[in-house]
């Protein structure tokens, strides 16, 4: 993918595209644009870990527990999610529509000898070549695609049967208008200014319609509750502002 | 030549140090201790006597470490009380009364008895040279020796106070306070059965703690921490016919007829705290991050705890695939737990201030302090709790958990 593309039934944002195209260097600067993601990536991973155990039924306690389990990273960014899942066993392949993104990402994983497959691609690709993953990270993407229908259609047809899909993403209430854009962007600076599109959030409810209209359903939602002081994140029950959890398929 | 890579590199030869050895061994960590050059000389049998916690009871616990303690039945905390000062306040905590384990004392060369049994590979995992310099990287840090060699890790946790070429080069900066007071530390042998019971004594220069010991199974030893104005050692230490006729006058009535039976040290008291305990890769605990006044007995507690925070930390980074330094029970060294190991090296401070004060208003303080707190159950478990560095959200370690065992 480069930055000129441009082409209709796609999920690709090009303002969004554009967006991240310019932070693409900074993804593994703890200090940098990514600062936020930084702070959050630990609570995150934790909940993947769990979903994943608990669904596929793992020894939690073998150092590499995901072994034998393909995943698939949307919108992998610089590769902090794809890095860990591939450290605890997994075969990963990371995509994001960012080239720029797809090559922080690479350079990172080889300095780590990573087996990582980073490709520049969109989920309604990947579909088409009718992959299937064991595992879909699909963190903090669905506020930024431009056909948020399309995604999720196409993220169910990459997930296998008894596969699992975990999701995070931004509730668009009151709170997380004054907290997620107002105070995040612009008053504490944690993210650049327009990082997020206000409108784009997305309710629990919206994603629970559709999602149940691609034979998807979702087992468990769950809040992320920032603490100012100890400057730490934490999953908790308050879902106003942001939110994750994991999706199986519909049985039929 | 050939670096060595470790996830973790220890400096230090002290107790903590070799703690933090175990710990790395109980997480599967790889890790080589660094102990120095000067001070891998055989050390003596260290008899002083540390007073724990039950956190840290349950931490060394679960490390797998054994070894005989002397549980505190009765801890009473007079003003005045000895030779013929008055008692003017005091406060009784009873372990049975309270449902609560005040405090455990152990001799030293004990738990390093205990730590050899359990850790026989420590030799294989021990370099006898100085850390002259260390240069963080992004994947990892060297630290390169006197020998001019160096090694690899992922962390470095000092466990010692740094000396001045390596604060300079680290940028590391001590805040010192200095008490103006210096403790003395014996074991006393002595008549009376101790019967587990624990006395401190607020007086004017400084407080005097009797921890009682379990030596030779009987409870004729006690272990003496003695705060007095620096000026005033020399006179106390002039001779131990001298010391001994003082600790006699101030506390036969409580221990009978008293014998020095290890040879006294002292120390002069110190408070140190270091702005910053986690940069780059590196982590300061125990004596490298704090030195704090020995009313409460707390130090060693407080560098376990610190310990406890890595532990957590190591398990974290293996099972969430992340990089040491990014785990949140390492990320929360420079925040959590530096606010509440300041607060705690604070507040200690604070207590010995409020004690040797002469004022009108200190003396009232202390004093209705002491009577609200005898006279309330739900307050001396709270002072108990404090006084053990109590903690609203502990690591997994000092609950006698396995590390990072709040992670499935």
């Amino acid at each position: 993918m480069t930055k000129e593309r441009k082409i209709k039934n796609t999920t690709i944002d090009q303002k969004e595209h554009d967006k991240f195209y310019k932070m693409a260097e900074e993804w593994w600067d703890p200090k940098g644009k990514f600062k936020a993601l930084h702070k959050f990536n630990p609570a995150r991973i934790a909940f993947i870990r769990e979903k994943i155990i608990n669904h596929f039924k793992i020894n939690g306690q073998d150092i590499t527990p995901f072994n034998n389990l393909n995943l698939l990273d949307v919108g992998c960014g610089g590769g902090l999610l794809s890095e860990p899942m591939s450290r605890l066993g997994a075969s990963v392949t990371g995509i994001d529509v960012v080239e720029k993104n797809i090559k922080t990402a690479l350079a990172h994983a080889n300095e780590h000898a990573l087996p990582i497959n980073y490709q520049v691609s969109t989920v309604e690709d990947l579909a088409k070549k009718r992959k299937k993953y064991d595992i879909i990270l699909n963190m903090e993407v669905i506020e930024h695609v431009a056909d948020t229908s399309l995604f999720i259609k196409s993220c169910s047809h990459l997930l296998s049967p008894n596969g699992i899909m975990i999701f995070a993403s931004l509730n668009r209430t009151i709170m997380s208008y004054g907290l997620a854009i107002i105070g995040a962007e612009y008053i504490l600076g944690w993210l650049p200014r327009g990082t997020h599109d206000w409108n784009k959030f997305i309710k629990p409810d919206e994603l629970k319609i559709l999602f149940k209209s691609n034979k998807l359903t979702i087992d468990e939602i769950k809040g992320v509750k920032y603490n100012p002081i100890f400057d730490s994140w934490k999953v908790s029950e308050d879902l106003s502002i942001n939110y994750l959890g994991s999706s199986t398929k519909i049985s039929s | 030549m050939k670096e060595n890579n470790f996830d973790i590199v220890i400096v230090g030869n002290g107790l903590t140090a070799q703690i933090m050895c175990l710990v790395a061994d109980h997480c599967n960590m790889s890790f080589i201790n660094i102990q120095g050059k000067q001070k891998h000389s055989k050390r003596k049998k260290d008899s002083r006597a540390l007073a724990l916690t039950s956190s840290t009871i349950n931490m060394l616990t679960a490390l797998g470490l054994e070894f005989n303690y002397q549980k505190v039945t009765k801890m009473i905390v007079f003003e005045g009380g000895v030779s013929d000062i008055k008692i003017k306040s005091k406060v009784i905590f009873d372990a049975e009364d309270l449902e609560e384990n005040i405090a455990f004392i152990v001799e030293h060369s004990l738990i390093e008895e205990a730590i050899r049994g359990n850790l026989s590979l420590i030799n294989k995992n021990i370099i006898k040279e100085d850390v002259v310099q260390v240069i963080n990287g992004s994947t990892f840090s060297r630290v390169i020796l006197s020998s001019q060699e160096a090694v690899r890790a992922k962390i470095i946790i000092f466990t010692e106070r740094l000396d001045t070429t390596l604060q300079e080069f680290l940028q590391v900066k001590y805040n010192t306070f200095n008490y103006g007071q210096t403790a003395i530390t014996a074991t006393l042998e002595h008549s009376k059965k101790h019967q587990g019971h624990a006395y401190q004594f607020f007086l004017n220069n400084g407080p005097l703690a009797l921890l009682p010991m379990e030596k030779k199974k009987e409870e004729n030893y006690t272990s003496l921490v003695w705060t007095e104005k620096t000026e005033n050692i020399d006179k106390i230490l002039s001779a131990k016919g001298e010391l001994e006729r003082r600790l006699n006058e101030m506390c036969s009535n409580y221990l009978g007829d008293i014998k020095i039976f290890s040879e006294p040290k002292n120390f002069p008291l110190i408070k140190t705290k270091c702005k910053l305990i986690f940069f780059d890769r590196n982590i300061l605990t125990g004596e490298a991050a704090r030195s704090m006044h020995p009313l409460a007995g707390q130090a060693w507690n407080q560098s376990l705890r610190d310990l406890a925070y890595i532990a957590d930390g190591l398990i974290e980074s293996r099972k969430l695939g992340l990089d040491i330094i990014s785990c949140p029970s390492i990320t929360a060294f420079q925040k959590k737990r530096k606010i509440e190991s300041d607060a705690f090296v604070d507040g200690v401070g604070f207590i010995n201030d409020i004690f040797i004060a002469n004022s009108s208003v200190a003396k009232g303080v202390r004093r209705n302090l002491m009577k609200a707190a005898n006279g309330n159950f739900f307050l001396k478990k709270l002072i108990l709790n404090e006084a053990s560095g109590g903690a609203l959200d502990k690591p997994s370690l000092l609950m006698e958990k396995p590390a990072g065992s709040k992670i499935i």
